[in-house]
């Protein structure tokens, strides 16, 4: 009897191991996928950038046949968000709370590669590193290397039992670390925690922002594959009150910025830099400033500015 | 007959992350201020004075495009694609 149990025990110990031998880069993110939208879970998680760090809390849970998301900073003021459904609401010190229609919030997270499958397998060649450890947990590193020179790599570490993100990696161009996410804990519960019950009933008073009116004055002559117009506008910049015409490029991970502005008295540096990769491009055409900002490479950035022009 | 359990290789984190950059997120410090022993003209004084003006003009400038992308990607962020 306790032999025959054992055999049960190791063929199906054999089985799950070649089961987990055969998925495939793409296997792994499409249950990476699923679980991000179907667990209910918690993750403390740390956020690294040059010359600063943040806790954060995440959590996620279905509740009333909601998908809800809480990510909040665990230091300094108060900072919170939470997305229920398609409504993502950022509470935070230095401005009214407000509500936006989206499908994501925009903050360091394990989520931002959730449905980004596709985006992925036509930018990356995926490689199925070594297993590692976070969060006392056993993982599979997966490496997502830019098929191009336009936009930075990537490394995923995906829970082996959940297939959760439990830390990602990003690198410029020579390998340098520009921002790292990672999970300090992981507790998966059968029911959502009280705070995601909580947010799927709440009643939304805050301000509901509108989408702005599309421009349709510029084209490009060339983008890095991949790369579409997300969105446009003419706005004001906050801080200069600078009346800008606006594009939002995105090849589904990143997001650049293009401004064009009425040339000013004096010329912005050509090549710009933050400490956690944020490139900055500025080129003079004629009377415009043209003014490229996104975390892809400085050349990038460049030869997208150098490439807008008047439809 | 006893059953060997079957261990999965493991290699461990350290192993893992050794070809991986660490991220040195302390201040390395600071360092200390130029001093100058000469007197400037007040020539000289006023085109620093106009130098330091433009440097901050452009500091704001840049630091507000930056705060700006950073906003328009939360209220872009599920906005749908202009028609072409």
């Amino acid at each position: 009897m306790i032999i025959t149990r054992s055999l049960v025990g190791v063929i199906s110990l054999l089985v799950s191991s070649f089961a987990m031998a055969e998925k495939t880069p793409t296997d792994w993110l499409k249950n990476m996928d699923l679980a991000h939208q179907t667990l209910n879970f918690t993750l403390p998680m740390v956020h690294l950038e040059p010359k600063s760090a943040q806790t954060y809390l995440f959590e996620h849970g279905v509740s009333h046949g909601k998908q809800v998301v809480y990510i909040a900073a665990l230091s300094g003021p108060v900072r919170h968000s939470y997305r229920v459904d398609n409504l993502v609401t950022y509470m935070e010190p230095e401005s009214r709370p407000y509500t936006i229609n989206a499908d994501k919030i925009i903050s360091p997270s394990p989520a931002i590669f959730v449905g980004k499958t596709q985006h992925i397998l036509d930018n990356y060649s995926l490689t199925m590193i070594e297993k590692g450890r976070i969060a006392g947990r056993v993982t599979q590193l997966i490496r997502l290397k830019a098929k191009d020179k336009h936009r930075f790599n990537y490394i995923l570490w995906l829970d082996l039992e959940t297939s959760l993100l439990l830390r990602y990696d990003l690198f410029d161009l020579n390998n340098n670390l520009l921002e790292q996410v990672q999970a300090v804990g992981l507790q998966v519960s059968e029911l959502p925690s009280d705070n995601i019950l909580k947010l799927s009933v709440k009643q939304n008073d805050e301000t509901q922002m509108m989408a702005a009116v599309p421009q349709q004055n510029w084209k490009f002559s060339w983008l890095p594959s991949g790369f579409k117009i997300q969105a446009s506008d003419s706005h004001r910049i906050v801080n200069t009150a600078q009346a800008v015409e606006y594009l939002m490029l995105t090849d589904g991970l990143s997001q650049v910025s293009v401004y064009i502005a009425k040339a000013g008295n004096i010329e912005l540096p050509a090549k710009l830099f933050t400490n956690n990769g944020i490139a900055m491009a500025n080129h003079r055409q004629g009377q415009l400033d043209i003014t490229v900002v996104g975390r892809i490479p400085y050349d990038t950035a460049m030869k997208i500015a150098r490439s807008i022009q008047p439809k | 007959m006893v059953s060997q359990p079957l261990l999965l290789p493991l290699q461990s984190n350290q192993d893992v992350e050794q070809g991986i950059p660490v991220l040195q997120t302390i201040p390395t410090g600071g360092y200390a201020s130029p001093v100058s022993l000469q007197t400037p003209s007040v020539a000289n004084d006023v085109q620093q004075q106009m130098a330091q003006k433009e440097r901050l003009e452009l500091q704001r400038r840049m630091n507000a495009y930056v705060k700006d992308h950073l906003l328009q990607q939360r209220l872009k962020s599920s906005a749908p694609a202009p028609q072409e």
